[in-house]
Order: structure tokens, then sequence, then C-alpha cells
């Protein structure tokens, strides 16, 4: 029994690292392969394009902005549903749901439909005389939108199962809104958060079909890393367009170090508070 | 301090959990708010507590309107029956925190707080264990913690919500006895919620009992015990043995078409070797040795249907009597009993009247 | 075209000699995909020029993408100052839905408003193995044919018109005749992409086909990629006259006070300077001297205005709409392979 056991744990294994042969590392490998078909000197005069530096500020800028947005809004949305009872809960829970299941390219129409020249809140956008499409602001709005679950539905069921005991226990010794989240519930969701701030953060960096419709696709100005991809892409700059989305592979593994290493902390400090 | 409580009325949409509350609450006594589930208990324990608000009503704290004080500023003591310990913090850092939280003028120096936690640590026994995280406590262990948790901010009222629901029979006797004398001495205004009658006899002052948001009776355990008002409380504090029937010439006589009742605590049966007028007879089926006492089934005779009494003896009259007993039958009367009627709603105290020892 | 660039050249400099002190504009070109270096020269010369010229200094951005697509931003409210788009029909779309430009924005410009032409050519591997000379080649059964759906790309729909063209010149009126044609090559087609730039992908990285229809300035960018030792331009010998347009956006440019800097910047592009870099960048100029400078380069072709084809939008509204005659072609060819 134990030998056949064996077999199939082995071919399981197999298969993962077939799986994560075939479908990450090979476009991985690709991605860097052709980024380098012109040549390492190229490679770094299509990174030194001025259209590559504002794409990536551009990128950096949505994602410094939408992720802590989405964050502070995830987090109070899911204070609000884990831990409180009110009529349309329910139906809240729910509507959270509908960026995720949306395509990004239905998302981008419908903040269009919104926010464009003949959209519903224009006439209120030209009163107050913001512009939101074709510029930064649209940009950031429709990343923080197609990520907006991420935080909170990774705290909601989080939170549902912690409780409210430890928050009751901490006010009953007088401590008010602010040091209850910071001292006993931010601790306790912790890892919940950190890993919806990372999906987040990767969603928002990579975002391409909401992005690319609300943009207007300005080169240097609302054209962000993967706008800027699709556009070197389509004008058949082929190397240049590989050498910008190895930097955002790039940015991709940053992230994933960044967890890596936290995670490695988290355990080392978990083991040293146990032996006192 | 003495706690109020004025006509307190709380519902979910249709359904009433208080409804219409008035208690006090004395001064540096134990209260026990006690009740089967959904009785609302702990909903008023909350709402004194302020977790919770009522629909109407008032709470006061020495006379002290608290209805718009925030929880944060009564300066209560809540334990929780799953403690609630911050998970992310040690032993000491849970038991300092109320202290740490303290603002301006009020917050004692860090040196003040680590010298009171480890006044804590010793009163509760624990003072090895400061750096420990919680996680890795018994539940006894933790309860105590979360006891000295709630006595650091040296609170005026102490409030438990179920605090040994979650242990173990032994640890829960440990710390019940445990928590009597740590009351005694601190002389802290207590309130405990509980649904074990047992827990609330032995510890408490004063035993308010509670039954689908009202109170049913209130009084000192030996009040509630030995004079019930309603059926309610009667069966509800230790055990009852029930029938229906009425009083015949100072006689308890069973009879199922009665729509009175008659109530005898075990221990108010008398059993007897041999039959005097007005016995029962009965049959042992089991009984359960309890170290001094004894607590026997019995199964009556004469009965159309059958009754099961139980009985509460000595330990030494139920050896002789299972010794001496023929065919396991033996015989049954009640030295006491109450009779309700139903009519008036009342309670009627009867003594045997005819002087009976214990001939075995 | 010549009298025009030349009196252009003459008069805009005397034009910007009254005008008084330096202003900075900023233009939004609002351009189809491959455009992106073709601007890019062009904007240099141009901002370089007009600064000399009048001392204002002009910022141009760039947009690129579907044409369409980029239509269709414009009408839900991008700022484009000016549209340098594919086809004349999405600047139509521009005007109808959303009253940007005038109703007669074509004939605001020479030549309908397209200062550079292109056409449809062929691009085949190096070495032209399956001698392919003209569309009749593409016909030839065995041959394969890339080229991407008409319905989803806008610049493939002039790709169809090629084959017209086409048939136009070897079968007259004869639509029984064109039909078959028509069938006949796309039934040669093992896949049809939506976009040009799923096609290229087809045909030079994954190697399908043995000939891509492509418009002729997307050709010369695939061959300058991809080396000019893979591939080879193969240029029928009659095509469709692919009349890129472009226009100022009225009424956005009347908002930005850009009106005066986004007209001059389209009146340069018909002027030689522009010309010569649109032919460096593969596009056919529409200047008389510019195009004697590149006969040689850019071949002989006879081209058919798609006007002479029946016109865009009838084409659009018969053929290329959903249920018209393509559809039907497509539904027979399926039919005939299930078989």
């Amino acid at each position: 029994m134990k030998k056949r056991s064996s077999a199939v744990g082995y071919l399981l294994i197999l298969l993962a690292f077939l799986f994560v042969a075939v479908f990450i590392l090979l476009p991985v490998a690709t991605v860097v392969k052709e980024s380098l078909a012109d040549g390492f000197g190229n490679y770094l005069s299509y990174l030194k394009a001025p259209g590559a530096k504002s794409a990536l500020i551009l990128t950096v800028i949505t994602a410094v902005i939408a992720v802590p947005l989405n964050t502070i809004f995830g987090i109070m949305l899911a204070w609000a549903i884990a831990k409180y009872r009110f009529r349309g809960r329910r139906l809240l829970s729910m509507a959270i749901e509908i960026p995720y299941a949306v395509s990004p390219v239905v998302a981008g129409l419908m903040i269009v439909m919104v926010f464009g020249s003949t959209g519903l809140l224009r006439p209120l956008l030209d009163a107050l005389g913001l512009k939101v499409l074709f510029a930064a602001p649209g940009i950031i709005f429709a990343s923080a939108f197609v990520t907006f679950p991420y935080v909170a539905k990774e705290l909601i069921p989080l939170m549902s199962e912690i409780g409210n005991s430890e928050e009751e226990a901490a006010v009953t010794l007088g401590a008010g809104f602010f040091r209850t989240f910071f001292s006993v519930t931010l601790p306790n969701i912790k890892w919940g958060l950190f890993y919806g701030i990372i999906l987040t953060n990767a969603r928002v960096i990579g975002e391409f079909g909401a992005v690319s419709i609300v943009s207007g696709k300005m080169l240097g100005k609302t054209a962000t890393l993967p706008v800027y991809i699709e556009l070197l892409y389509s004008n058949y700059e082929y190397v240049a367009a590989f050498t910008i989305a190895s930097v955002l592979m790039l940015l991709a593994l940053v992230t994933l170090v960044q967890k890596f290493y936290i995670e490695l902390k988290e355990r080392k400090h978990l083991k040293s508070r146990g032996a006192s | 301090m003495t706690i109020a409580v004025e006509d307190i009325r709380k519902s979910y949409g249709s359904t009433v959990v208080l409804g219409g509350i008035n208690a006090e609450i004395e001064e540096g006594k134990i209260t026990t708010l006690l009740g089967p589930s959904g009785s609302g208990k702990t909903t008023l324990l909350r709402v004194i507590a302020g977790l919770e608000t009522a629909d109407s009503g008032k709470i006061l704290f020495d006379g002290n309107d608290m209805t718009k004080v925030p929880v944060q500023k009564r300066g209560i003591g809540f334990m929780f029956q799953n403690y609630a310990l911050f998970q992310n913090m040690t032993v000491s850092e849970n038991i300092a925190f109320g202290l740490t939280v303290k603002k301006g003028a009020d917050r004692p120096s860090d040196e003040q707080i680590s010298k009171k936690v480890k006044e804590l640590l010793a009163m509760i026994k624990l003072e090895s264990l400061g750096g420990r995280r919680v996680d890795q406590l018994s539940g006894g262990q933790k309860q105590r913690v979360a006891l000295a948790r709630a006595l650091a901010v040296e609170p005026r009222i102490l409030l438990l919500d179920e605090p040994f629901g979650a242990l173990d029979a032994k640890v829960r006797e440990e710390l019940r006895t445990y928590l009597l004398h740590l009351q005694r001495k601190l002389g802290i205004t207590t309130i405990m919620v509980t649904h074990d009658q047992e827990e609330a006899l032995e510890i408490s002052d004063r035993i308010i009992i509670l039954n689908h948001g009202r109170i049913e009776q209130a009084g000192s355990p030996d009040e509630v015990y030995d004079t019930p008002e309603n059926p309610f409380v009667f069966s509800f504090l230790g055990h009852v043995n029930i029938f229906r029937g009425r009083v015949d010439d100072g006689f308890a006589v069973l009879d199922e078409k009665s729509h009175d009742q008659i109530f005898i605590r075990p221990h108010e049966i008398r059993l007897s070797l041999r039959r005097h007028q007005g016995d029962v007879p009965a049959l042992i089926r089991s009984s359960r040795n309890l170290g001094f006492h004894t607590v026997v089934s019995l199964e009556l005779e004469n009965q159309e249907s059958s009754s099961y009494v139980t009985a509460d003896l000595d330990r030494t009259v139920w050896l002789q009597l299972r010794e001496g007993a023929v065919n396991g039958t033996v015989y049954l009367n009640f030295a006491h009993f109450k009779f309700y009627s139903e009519q008036t709603k009342k309670f009627s105290d009867y003594e045997l009247k005819t002087k009976w020892s214990y001939s075995i | 075209m010549k009298k025009f660039s030349s009196i252009a050249a003459a008069i805009l400099p005397l034009a910007f000699a009254f005008s008084a002190s330096a202003a900075e504009y900023e233009l939004l070109n609002v351009s189809y995909d491959p455009t992106r270096e073709l601007y890019q020269e062009l904007n240099k010369s141009f901002t370089a020029w007009y600064e000399k010229k009048t001392g204002d200094t002009v910022t141009i951005s760039q947009s690129h993408g579907g044409s369409g697509a980029q239509a269709r931003s414009v009408i839900d409210g991008s700022p484009a100052d000016v549209v340098t788009l594919a086809l004349p029909w999405d600047i139509e779309n521009i005007q109808k839905q959303a009253k940007l430009l005038p109703e007669n924005w074509q004939s605001l410009k020479p030549n309908e408003s397209s200062p550079f032409n292109s056409t449809i050519v062929f691009l085949v591997r190096k070495g032209n193995p399956q001698n392919i000379k003209d569309w009749d080649d593409l016909a030839k059964p065995g041959i394969k044919v890339i080229t991407p759906n008409p319905k989803t790309s806008g610049g493939a729909r002039y790709n169809y018109a090629g084959i017209l063209a086409y048939a136009k010149e070897k079968f007259g009126d004869d639509q029984a005749k064109t039909r078959d044609f028509v069938k006949a090559i796309y039934a040669n087609v093992p896949v049809l992409d939506t976009g040009a730039r799923g096609a290229t992908n087809t045909f030079v990285k994954r190697r399908i086909g043995d000939v891509l229809i492509a418009w002729e300035n997307e050709a010369y960018l695939t061959v300058k990629r991809f080396g000019a030792d893979t591939f080879e331009i193969v240029i029928p010998s009659v095509s469709v006259l692919a009349k890129p347009p472009v226009a100022v956006v009225e009424k956005n440019a009347k908002e930005h006070g850009t009106e005066k800097v986004a007209n001059d910047y389209i009146d340069w592009l018909y002027t030689d300077d522009a010309q010569k870099i649109a032919a460096e960048n593969f596009y056919r100029p529409t200047s008389d001297t510019v195009k004697k400078e590149y006969a040689e380069k850019f071949g002989n072709i006879k081209l058919v205005d798609i006007n002479d084809l029946g016109g865009f939008n009838k084409l659009q509204q018969e053929v290329w709409a959903d249920g018209g005659e393509f559809d039907k072609i497509l539904k027979e060819i399926n039919a005939s392979r299930d078989n």
C-alpha cells in the first residue's frame, strides 16, 4: 500500500513541476529572450525611451494611490459587513463581487458611460472642472475599481471567523476605536490583509483592459506600462514591447520576493516569541 | 458601587429579549443573572456593560445615568466565556493593556505598569508565564489571565459572562472557588451570568432568575431555593420531583387528572424498609454515588403510568437500604412538599404530619 | 497637389510673420496603430519648423490604438485636437455621433483630407517559393493566404477592396465571377485573425501561410523588423488606394484655443518636408514632387479608388455588415469544408 501511494505522490509532484515549467517558466524565459533579441545596448535604449519612463512613473503613481485607497476602503467595508448586522448587508456583500466578476473591458466601458462626454456624471464634472477620463484620475479610478474586491474579500471571512470578542474586551478596558483597531484587530487580520494588498498591487500594476479604454492611450501622458507595451507591440516594435514587459515581470518578481521575505521574518518572529 | 436597572427593554424585530427589567445590584456583592439560554441574561449584562444599548430604560451607576456613557468610560471589568485574550500579545501585555490605554495624566509610567502586572501575575499564581504567548496556555490559565487583565484597571464593577462555561468540571470548580475568595477579599461589586444553577447557588449573594426576558424571582440563594415563587423557579433551581396530584387530609395524593402540582426536593424524600401509613412502594432502579450522598432513581408502583422519583440520601443510609430491600422494593414518603394550586397560582408548604423516624 | 503644397509653403510663413508674442501650444493627435514612428519623426520636424517660423512652441502628444477604438475614445471625450486615422469611416462616426467636426470635414483639406496614402500589397517568404505575383495567385488551390477578418478589422476591409480592385480589372462588372474570386481567396485563409497584428503574428511568428495581405506601410515595417532576409514584398499589378484621413477636431480645438495651430499642423503634413518623412516611413506621398522622387521605391501599380468599387459606405452596408455578403461567403466556405 505504501509503495503505491508514493508513486502517485511522485507523479503529482512531477505534474506540478511540469505545470510550473510550461505556464510560468517558459513565458518568463521567452520574455527575457525576446527582449534581448536586438542586443543589450538596444534593450537599455528601449528602457530609456521617454515613453517608457513616463509609463513607469504613471504605473507607480497609480499603484501608490489605488492600492492604499482600496486597502482602507476594503478594511472599512469588511469591518462593516463582518461585525455588524444591518439591512442590505447581504446585498452589499454581493455588490462587492461585481468588479471581480465583470470583465475589465466591461468595467472600462461602464466607467466611460458614467464619466464620458455623454455620461451621467459629466455635467457635474464639467461644472467642477474635473477631468477624469483620458487623464490620470480615470486610470486610477479604473484600476481601483477592478481591484476593489481583493482586500475586502480576503478580510470578510477572516473577520467574521475571528469574531468580535477581542475588540469588545479592548473597549471594556477603555480602548477607543483607533487603539482597538491598531492593537487588536489589525494584528489578527495581518496575513489576510497583506495577501489582499499584494493581490491588489499586482493587479493594479498589470491592469490592461479597463485602463486601456479609459486612458485614451496617450503616449507619454496616459499610457501605463501595460498600455505602453500594447502600443509598442501594435506598432510592430516587438522587441521594445518585450523589453518593457520584462520590466513588468521584474515588478511582479519584486512583489513576490517581498511577500516571501516578510513571511520569513514573521516565522522567525513567531519562533523567538514562543521560546520565552 | 451600586447599580440600578430601570425598566430596561430591548427587542430584535418582533422578538422581545428584555421586557421591562427592574433590578438593584448591591455594592460589594456577587449577583448572579441565572436563566436558560434565550432568557436575556447575557443581553442584560451587555447592556449594563455598555456593549449593547437598550431600546428604552436606564442604567444607573451610583445614581448616575450611564445611558449616554460609552463602554470605554464606564469603568467596568468584563470577562468573556471564550476568554477573548489578545492573541497577538503575551500574558503580560494582555494584563497591561488596560493601563497602556489610559491617556495623559491617568496613564501610569512603564515602571508602574510592569509592577502592577507583576502583582497581578502573583495574584493569579502565574508568575513565570508573563512572557508566554496566550495560545500556549490552558483554559483555566487563560481565564485567570482574563481576570487579571480585567482587574488591572481597578474597575468599579466586574461583569462575568459565563466565565467558566468553556472549562472542564474540575477546573471550573477550582476557578469558581478562587473567584469567590478573590471577590470576598477585594469586595468588588460583581455580576455574573450563568445557566448553571449549581454554580449560582454556590457563590452568589443574590440570584436574579430570568426567563424569556422577564425576572421570575430575585433573592438570596436560600430564598429562591427554599421559597420559589413559581414552578419555573422551583424546577430551574436544583432538582425537583414534580407530580400532578392533590392534598387529602394532609397527605399528598398522586393524581394524574389533577391540574395542581406537587413539588418535592430529592433530599426531602424519605425511604424506609417498612411500610407506614401513606407510604408508596417504590422500586430501586439505579443509584449514583456522589461521595457523601447518593442519588437514587426509583420507580413508583401503583401508578397508572410509571413515575420516576429521584431521591437524595445520606450514603450510609443508602447502603443499609440497599442491603435490606426485598426485591429492590422500599417505601417512600416525603418529609416536606410544596403544593402548587393552578387556581391561586400559589405554593403552600406541607410537613409530614406523623412523626416518622428512620426505622430500618 | 503641387500647387497646393508650394502655395502652402509660400503663404504659411507670411501668415506667421504677423503673430505677436511667443505662445505655447499643446496638441493631442489621436492616431491609429502603426504610425508611432511616423508621427514621432513628423512631429519633431514640425515643432522645429513651427518654432522657427512663429516663435511658438508646440508640444504634440500622440495616442495610438485600433483606428475604430481610437475614434470611439474621441467620441467618448478624448480631448483630441486632431485625428489621423486609418479609415474615413472612423472620422465619419466621430462627426455623426459626437458632432465634433462639420459634416463637410473631408472636403476641407486636399485629397479628401488624406496627405499620405497607402495600398494593399503582399508579404511573402524570402525567395517567394510559391512564386506569388498577383491576386490570382492567391486564389490558386493549395496556397495559404493570411488576412484579418474584415468584419473586425477596419484595415482588413481594404484588403477585401484590394481583391475587388483586381476583380474589376479582370472580370469587369461580372458580379458572379467577382464573387467566386473573392470566395476562392478567402477559402485559402486558414486563420482569420481579428486584427492586423494578429495576422502578422500568424504569418511571421507562427509561420503559417504562404502570403500575407497587408497594408503597404505595415508590410514594410514588418520587413524592417524581421529582416529583409526573411521576408520580401510583392507588389501586385493593381490594388485599392487607401486614403487614411486627417482632420482637425474643430470643437475640441476651439475649446483648447488650438484651432489655428491644429490647422497649421494638418496643412504642414502636405508640405514636401512632411511628405518626404512619410515616404521614408513607407507611406505614399501625395505631393507631386515627392512622388516623383520616390517613384522607384514604390514601384508601378495601378491604384483604384474605393469609390470606383462602390464606395466604402456601400461596401460596409452590403458586404461587411452582419448578415451581409461576407457572412454568406464565409458560411458557404465553412459548409464546403465540412463536406
